[in-house]
């Protein structure tokens, strides 16, 4: 049974971009920047008619994906995986024939290159310079049963998109901004000045004990001064801004549990880290917060415009797939893997 | 050599100390009695870049953990191994995101996912410059070179299954064969024939600017100053086998146009002028320095007393270089470069971690070679006294990092724990079989997570941790964050008593990786040094610290030959720790924290020394026992021939990490004489003298405009001496050039003097007309320059050789 349909929509899975283009999407850019400079500089509208909209994945195609599938991965391509494949033939097709409709194939040199090395193996080449060589395969249609040229062509009409994606404008950064803020919140921090009772020179209870009694002390005088002298700490008698994940770093886990909820503005303790004890006096408490668009836009404008890259070439795509009658084989997609 | 152990505070005699000054030290203070912490180091960088200041900023600096050596699927060699994470990946890892790990299936889905252990705080992507354009020719198309053999043969092996018994792929050989050849050149058939191989600069530029891209999409430029990233690459020469490679690390986002790869400039003199050209004498503020890797697979290669050209070291070139390489990675995947046991006049057991079986990059394996002294740290770093005693200037004075050299695009992850599962060689240490392999060192089984590197910095970020390393205020770890701090100045005994121990140690001395001296008087300076074991985390608590050792080098002028030694100086080596290597359990008991202020009992003013601290944990199961032991193999019966390495006496079942700090140089003088020559007539009162002088880090004072300058050549007693009165010599570029010519010779015979003060190198070139010098012997001998100019004295010492009538400062 052949049905007709259009292909469904493609997957949006997140290995969907790698799958579509498996190799280092941001170095088809560059290609493109090459041919773009050398040979063509239009947009991407302007689409010439006399393309064909209709495509036809037949048995025979499919055959195809799932044999170079199973050859690269030693296993064969189930349903699923059999949908996905031809899905990606079929947007890879839409790109070959709008970039033929395009006129791509003209004055590139790769697609040059190819062609007259295909000529000369076919035995077309009657010494003719390399430029008519080309133009020759060119009028034999050589281009358009080569899958390398195809390759390069689809490759282009990628980049292309990539290539089109302009400077975020103020309010697009904005709204893009705001459904990605989680990425750049701000965890809550705290500045505190601590007396260090270290373990390792009096053992465990006497430390505890020596802490406890300088904390009494404490209520004595009332100050903001350390109450008692206590040992040299590795980082410091005075830690700034400290997030949780400071904390852990410098007193490990428990302490820094702790010392998150601690007051402001008076001592507190002893609370007990990995080294010993610790008398506390939280000077400042920083909030967790989402920072000002401002003060990290450059990360987010870079952020914005890798994104936009990818996300370009599937808005391409779905800008042309209504344009395209797709037919396809259900019938060999439904067959057994073992074919 | 002896192993000298030198009185170590014992935890016993520490308890009763403090049990007895319990009275004395916890006396309830009044308030505001604190206020007496000596004032902080002076910051010594300024903001280059466009960013807030950082909430966290401390004047006492804060330790930064962090990978300055990682690769991505930017690397040729990483492609190969089917890596697929990018430079926005790797930071992603990082901080704390998950990645993919090949192989990857057909849709593209990864077989292993991996996180960190706990987040970073900075890190350096640092892919090979020499693949930049080639690998993306070769895996996309669009340039011809698509379709060169090669690239070809790149992609098969590409799509080929994995297996540890594989050749080399071809096409691995052939990109890194390229890298061995003294005139490397790229490959025509991938990057166009030309002589500006277009395609591939073209795509090198496009590579280099998404590591520029990433690299700002992921560095916190706001005042939380969470992660810090940095522009990088590497430079991949290895000549003739010898691993030469050095990270390029830029100071801010002014980078060149393009990465000086190998291919560029065969040299690291080459290397260093491209990057003096292309980057610190460009308008701006770009600022860079290189990180030299794996000296332990350069042979004499990395560390030589010869530069590239097979010519002796000068007093230029080693200041150059050391302006270039104030650091070196000493611990990565591919094996440990602090030191190797019996090599060199090592006699050290800690020296026996991480070892490879080879000597070269590109090179035979093998367990019985013999191998270089000055293949390791310890071995450079005594040629570079030699050095300083030949030229004036010590080209190899480095401070120390760690790093990975990951080629998964997963900086840090040096959990011995997880490393079976992550490895660094992308699909090839993809499973137990793999990873355990002995197929082909340095990978596989001899391979080891790799270490980290610890910036002491004010905050986190680029400018800041720039310049801690430039003054080697730095440690490397071989994985776990225990947090060092080491001192050397004039301190009391009781320091470690002190809350104000790190305020102390910046007031009254230097902190790691600092000059030291000349001292007057005999008196050793004192070192201390204070360090807590790993915080750890819920999950994976710290080991406990075993004991701190100070690894000694020093340059005995009377026997002119170099010597080390280590001391124990906190801690105890014989506590009894273990591991229960059934489980991977650790047994015993060590320290949460350890402190001592040490003197050098053998110390000697005239010897030129270096001084680093190494502290050294617990013993814990090396990540291969822990994956033998999850894979069940039991020694003691019938071993699976894919896990016989398990069970061979060459991998050893435990390891201790540790931290070891960047050293201290003892200095006996801070100027070189670079050339001099004492020519002797046969007439009275017609010698002739000439000199160039070389200081490596040029004083204010030395200003002829301001200062008079007075310059003394002496034996025993004193043969020449002249002052020139300031302002006598003419300017000829304020700052930077003075010269003073004189036929009479009316002072002291000078007809000749210039100064030329050059990227922060002062060089001094005086020359006489005919006067007399007939106090000085006609025969071999050290003499002594000295130079006086303001508050500035230095002293030069070297020696000279006569042949026939001219006594010339030896090389």
């Amino acid at each position: 049974m052949t049905s007709e349909s259009f292909v469904a929509p493609p997957l949006r899975s997140r290995w969907r971009s790698v799958l579509a283009a498996p190799a280092l999407h941001f170095a088809l850019l560059g290609a493109l920047v090459f041919a773009v400079a050398e040979v063509w500089s239009p947009s991407l509208q302007d689409v010439s008619a006399g393309v064909s909209r209709d495509i036809v994945i037949d048995a025979a195609r499919i055959r195809g994906v799932r044999r170079d599938y199973s050859l690269a991965n030693q296993v064969d391509a189930d349903q699923e995986t059999t949908r996905a494949l031809v899905a990606t033939l079929v947007d890879e097709e839409i790109l070959f024939r709008e970039a033929l409709a395009r006129g791509f194939e003209q004055a590139d040199r790769s697609i040059a290159w190819r062609l007259v090395e295909k000529m000369r193996y076919l035995g077309e080449d009657r010494g003719e310079d390399v430029g008519a060589l080309y133009h020759k395969a060119l009028d034999l249609g050589l281009h358009r049963s080569d899958l390398i040229v195809r390759r390069i062509l689809i490759e282009k009409m990628r980049l292309l998109a990539a290539r089109s994606v302009p400077k975020p404008t103020d309010a697009e950064l904005a709204a893009w901004y705001a459904q990605h803020k989680s990425e750049y919140a701000q965890a809550g921090r705290v500045t505190l000045r601590h007396v260090y009772f270290d373990r390792s020179r009096r053992g465990a209870e006497a430390t505890r004990e020596a802490a406890t009694a300088a904390m009494a002390g404490v209520q004595l005088h009332d100050g903001k001064a350390p109450p008692a002298k206590g040992d040299p700490f590795v980082m410091g008698s005075r830690l700034a801004a400290q997030s949780r994940a400071d904390l852990t770093k410098s007193f490990g886990p428990v302490f820094a549990e702790e010392a998150v909820s601690l007051p402001e503005g008076e001592w507190s303790g002893p609370v007990e880290s990995t080294y010993g004890w610790h008398l506390v006096f939280v000077e400042k408490r920083l909030v967790a917060r989402v920072p000002e668009l401002s003060e990290v836009r450059s990360r987010v404008e870079r952020s914005w415009e890798n994104q936009r890259r990818i996300e370009r070439a599937d808005e391409l795509l779905a800008e042309l797939r209504p344009s395209y009658t797709v037919r396809i084989d259900e019938d060999a997609i439904m067959a057994q893997e073992a074919n | 050599m002896d192993r000298l152990r030198c009185p170590t505070r014992s935890l016993s005699a520490g308890v009763a100390a403090h049990a007895v000054g319990l009275a004395a030290s916890w006396v309830l203070l009044s308030p505001g009695a604190a206020l007496a912490e000596p004032p902080p180091p002076a910051q010594d960088w300024t903001r280059t870049e466009t960013r807030a200041d950082c909430a966290a900023y401390n004047p006492l600096r804060n330790p930064y953990f962090g990978d300055t050596h990682v690769h991505t699927k930017y690397s040729a060699d990483a492609v190969l191994a089917r890596t697929r994470n990018d430079p926005r990946d790797a930071y992603n890892f990082a901080t704390g995101g998950s990645v993919g790990l090949p192989p990857y299936d057909g849709m593209g889905v990864p077989a292993r996912v991996a996180t960190i252990d706990r987040p970073l705080d900075f890190t350096a992507v640092t892919d090979h410059s020499e693949g930049f354009g080639e690998a993306s020719i070769c895996l996309n198309p669009g340039y011809p070179g698509y379709d060169d053999p090669l690239c070809g043969e790149l992609r098969a092996t590409f799509n080929n299954t994995y297996a540890p018994t594989n050749p080399l792929p071809l096409a691995f050989i052939a990109f890194f064969q390229a890298l061995n050849q003294t005139n490397p050149l790229r490959f025509e058939g991938i990057c166009t024939a030309g002589p500006a191989y277009a395609d591939c600069m073209t795509e090198a530029g496009l590579v280099w600017q998404d590591t520029q891209d990433a690299a700002e999409e992921n560095y916190d430029r706001t005042s939380v100053c969470a992660f810090t990233t940095f522009v990088a690459y590497e430079w991949s020469g290895n000549t003739d086998g010898d691993n030469l490679h050095r990270n390029i690390i830029f100071r801010n986002d002014e980078v060149p146009a393009l990465p000086t790869s190998y291919y560029e400039e065969s040299t690291p003199e080459g290397l260093f002028e491209q990057l003096q050209l292309q980057c610190k004498d460009a308008p701006g503020n770009c600022d860079v320095l290189a990180i030299p890797h794996n000296s332990n697979i350069a042979r004499r290669g990395m560390f030589s007393q010869n530069d590239s050209f097979n010519q002796p070291m000068t007093a230029l070139r080693a200041a150059v270089r050391a302006s270039f390489e104030p650091i070196m990675e000493l611990t990565q995947v591919k094996g440990d470069s602090e030191c190797r046991d019996g090599v060199g006049g090592t006699a050290d057991e800690l020296c026996r971690f991480e070892l490879l079986s080879r000597k070269q990059l590109i090179g035979g394996s093998s367990w019985t070679q013999s191998f270089d002294s000055v293949a390791y740290a310890r071995g450079a770093l005594k040629l570079g006294l030699l050095l300083e005693v030949r030229t004036g200037v010590n080209p190899f004075a480095l401070g120390f990092v760690g790093a990975t050299d990951t080629h998964n695009g997963t900086p840090g992850a040096v959990s011995e724990v997880d490393f079976g599962g992550i490895g660094f060689a992308g699909v090839a240490d993809s499973t137990p079989e793999f990873i355990l392999a002995e197929a082909t060192p340095p990978s596989k089984v001899q391979a080891n997570p790799g270490g980290l590197s610890v910036l002491w910095s004010e905050e986190n970020s680029r400018d800041a941790l720039f310049a801690s390393m430039k003054r080697r205020e730095t440690y490397s770890t071989s994985g776990p964050r225990m947090v060092v701090r080491a001192f050397a100045g004039r301190y009391p005994l009781d320091l470690c008593d002190n809350p104000d121990f790190v305020a102390e140690g910046y007031d009254k001395g230097v902190p790691m990786g600092g000059d030291l001296g000349p001292v007057r008087g005999k008196r050793s300076p004192r070192f201390a040094i204070l360090a807590q074991k790993d915080a750890g985390t819920m999950a994976r608590p710290g080991t406990p610290l075993q004991r701190i050792q100070i690894v000694k080098g020093w340059y005995d002028p009377k026997s002119g030959e170099t010597k080390e030694v280590v001391y124990d100086v906190a801690g105890d080596p014989d506590n009894g720790a273990g591991v229960d290597l059934a489980t991977c359990a650790e047994t015993g008991t060590g320290f949460d924290t350890l402190c001592t202020v040490w003197e050098d009992p053998k110390f000697r003013p005239e010897q030129k020394a270096f001084y680093y601290a190494r502290v050294v944990e617990n013993p814990v199961c090396r990540w291969s026992k822990r994956l033998c032991n999850a894979q069940g193999v039991d020694c003691s019966g019938v071993v699976p021939p894919q896990f016989a390495e398990c069970c061979s006496p060459l991998h050893p079942s435990t390891i201790q990490e540790r931290a070891v700090t960047s050293p201290f140089f003892y200095q006996t003088t801070q100027m070189g004489i670079d050339k001099g020559r004492v020519s002797f007539s046969s007439k009275p009162s017609e010698d002739r003298f000439q000199l160039k002088l070389l200081i490596p880090q040029s004083p204010t004072d030395l200003d002829p405009v301001v200062n008079d300058l007075t310059l003394t050549l002496r034996d025993d007693a004193t043969a020449w001496t002249a002052t020139i009165p300031a302002g006598t010599m003419e300017v000829k570029k304020p700052g930077s050039s003075y010269s003073y010519k004189d036929k009479t010779g009316s002072i002291s015979g000078i007809t000749g003097l210039k100064i030329k003060i050059s990227r922060g190198i002062a060089e001094i070139s005086v020359k006489t007309g005919k006067m007399d010098l007939s106090t000085l012997t006609r025969a071999d001998q050290t003499l002594e320059l000295d130079l006086a100019t303001g508050a500035y004295t230095s002293t030069a010492k070297r020696g000279w050789t006569l042949e026939s009538t001219k006594l010339s400062a030896a090389l």
